[in-house]
């Protein structure tokens, strides 16, 4: 019984050793060079966003270049249900910072963003703009007024 | 039968596959499990996609525990045994409800560091999993977001040592914010950022009442081992991030992408290693002044009397576990030298990122003989890697076998590798 038992692993064993090489190609994160031909079209149409300068200084050293933050630690905010909802929950989180427990794409993060408030209303509102329209959002722009709307 | 019976299906399996004859008596997988290895090693996959690990121990019959740092299926515990001796788990079990870092098998217990305590469970001999009635070994640790990982490491006598990594950067007033100056003294420093010993077999330990500082000004020490060829601790440390985007004036990307480096010392009681006030330019070789504390790169100030490292490494590889060999299957100069896993970079960008890889650092006595090598490679899976996601795989854990092989385990799914060499 025992012996049945490992025969039938060792088979096993033997075909995902030996029977042929189905690489699994599952990170699919973001597929790199849409992305990077995305923008080299968009400089060639049209001038940088503004909100790119902000991100790539402020944002880029935690949610990296191509939003994908880092596993455990930062959430991604690439095709981001949280990006691309309530306008109002995502200027809070740069004037207030966020922290405790969030689930974002099957992964759970429990860290901490430090508030982003000395960033002025239209650095702010450029940031979200950028963000809410790249990585794979697709939401409209958020202006400096409703940033101070939110100010405390 | 009995004693033919495994010998018939190894020889099978090597005809089958085609392969050379190896003199290993497991059979390394043909691409080493997608791994780069010295002349002489190889590896074989023993478990994949079993979660998000973290570290690692095995006991003495060949059992595998795995930590986890998000529950799947519910547990944070994963056991895995081989049955057909072939190196490879064919039996995968979820046990426990903490989660973690920290998993050691010390004095029949597999102890487990939860993020804010101590725990252990029982295990019974021959038994894959251990039982559930846990026990507390140490509590009250601060409650972190950021390296709250508990890992632990015993000396045989009676103690462990726990990491308590501060939950800050440079302790500064306001977490990560550009402009705020560091707290002096730091507070931080009273229950975190350094080593704490406990009793290994005393339950319902508290960190403040009970624990000792054995070793401050360690910002996150996460990889610690009690090393016994010398009877002393070892911790590499985790060093600050962001020079450059708080201190543009001081530091360009660059800069950052190297600056400081991250620190391997040997743990000395009573040793003060200098976070959140200094840090280690391996480039000057020096303990400088941080920025926070009117630090510009180059003045040492309180840093002079502080401890040095024994070895220095770039920026921002993160080392997550620590191991000193003590097995015969590897080569004589490999006995007693140190294992690091580093876990990869986040804060090397824009610059590309590094460090996804297991390094070796020959040892004579309590000191380095020698500089540290990568010793493997390729878990990242590719070269170019601008966004740490972009790693397929990133070492986290490590632990050696009974027989002297290393066991390597990744925080993306849990992949584990056994390392083996044949002469
Ligand atoms: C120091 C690192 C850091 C910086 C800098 C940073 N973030 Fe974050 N961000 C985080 C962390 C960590 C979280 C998750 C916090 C938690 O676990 O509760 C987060 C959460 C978010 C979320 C919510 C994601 C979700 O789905 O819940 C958004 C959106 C976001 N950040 C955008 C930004 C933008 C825009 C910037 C730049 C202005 C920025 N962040 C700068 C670390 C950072």
């Amino acid at each position: 019984m025992k012996y049945k038992f490992a025969v039938l692993v060792m088979f096993a064993v033997l075909f995902a050793a030996c029977g042929g090489n189905n690489q699994k190609n599952k990170k699919s994160v973001i597929s790199q060079p849409d992305q990077s031909a995305q923008v080299t079209e968009k400089a060639a149409t049209q001038k940088e966003h503004p909100g790119k300068k902000v991100y790539d200084s402020v944002c880029l050293v935690c949610h990296m270049a191509d939003g994908s933050g880092v596993p455990g630690m930062h959430p991604p905010i690439y095709e981001s249900d949280f990006v691309n909802s309530d306008p109002e929950q995502l200027i809070k989180i740069i004037l207030e910072g966020m922290s405790g427990k969030v689930e974002v794409k099957g992964e759970i993060y429990n860290s901490i963003m430090p508030p982003q408030a000395h960033l002025s209303n239209q650095q702010i509102a450029d940031v979200l703009s950028y963000v809410r329209s790249s990585f794979g959002n697709n939401s409209g722009p958020i202006l400096p007024e409703d940033v101070q709307k939110l100010r405390k | 039968m009995k004693n033919l019976f495994p010998a018939i299906l190894i020889s099978f399996l090597i005809f089958s596959c085609g392969q050379q004859e190896h003199k290993a008596t497991q059979v390394p997988d043909p691409d080493n499990g997608g791994l780069t290895l010295p002349e002489g090693f190889s590896a074989l996959v023993v478990a994949d996609e079993i979660g998000n690990g973290r570290h690692i121990t095995v006991n003495d019959n060949g059992d595998i525990y795995v930590s986890l740092r998000q529950q799947a299926d519910n547990k944070g515990i994963v056991c895995l045994r081989d049955t057909a001796g072939d190196g490879k788990a064919d039996i995968v079990e979820y046990t426990g409800e903490h989660t973690g870092t920290g998993i050691k098998l010390h004095k029949g217990y597999l102890y487990f560091g939860a993020d804010t305590a101590i725990v252990r469970y029982p295990i019974t001999p021959g038994e894959l999993v251990p039982g559930n009635e846990w026990q507390m070994i140490a509590r009250g640790f601060p409650n972190e977001r950021q390296h709250e990982a508990k890992p632990m490491a015993f000396d045989g006598k009676g103690n462990m040592y726990v990491n308590v990594g501060a939950p800050s950067n440079a302790c500064m007033e306001q977490s990560r914010t550009k402009g705020s100056p560091g707290m002096d003294p730091c507070p931080l420093l009273e229950n975190s950022g350094g080593t704490w010993k406990f009793k290994d077999d005393v339950l319902n330990q508290e960190q403040m009442i009970d624990g000792v500082r054995y070793v401050t000004g360690i910002r996150n020490g996460m990889a610690n081992f009690w090393n016994t060829a010398v009877d002393e601790l070892y911790v590499v440390q985790h060093g600050r991030d962001q020079l450059d985007q708080f201190f543009p004036e001081l530091y360009d990307a660059e800069d950052n992408a190297e600056l400081p480096a991250e620190e391997l010392f040997l743990a000395t009681e009573g040793s003060d290693f200098g976070w959140p006030y200094c840090y280690y330019d391996q480039l000057k070789k020096k303990k400088v002044l941080g920025p926070e504390y009117g630090g510009d790169g180059e003045i040492q100030g309180r840093c002079e009397t502080k401890s040095d490292p024994i070895m220095a490494f770039p920026g921002h590889l993160a080392p997550n576990d620590l191991l000193f060999y003590t097995g015969d299957m590897f080569p004589e100069r490999y006995k007693n030298g140190a294992f690091i896993a580093f876990h990869g970079s986040w804060n090397r960008a824009p610059e590309p990122q590094k460090g996804y890889f297991v390094v070796f650092i020959p040892f004579d006595g309590s000191l380095p003989s020698g500089d540290w090598e990568i010793f493997a490679d390729g878990f990242a899976g590719t070269e170019n890697i601008l966004s740490t996601r972009d790693a397929e795989h990133r070492p986290c854990g490590l632990a050696q076998g009974p027989d002297g092989a290393l066991y390597v385990v990744d925080s993306i799914d849990g992949k584990v590798w056994k390392i083996m060499y044949s002469s």
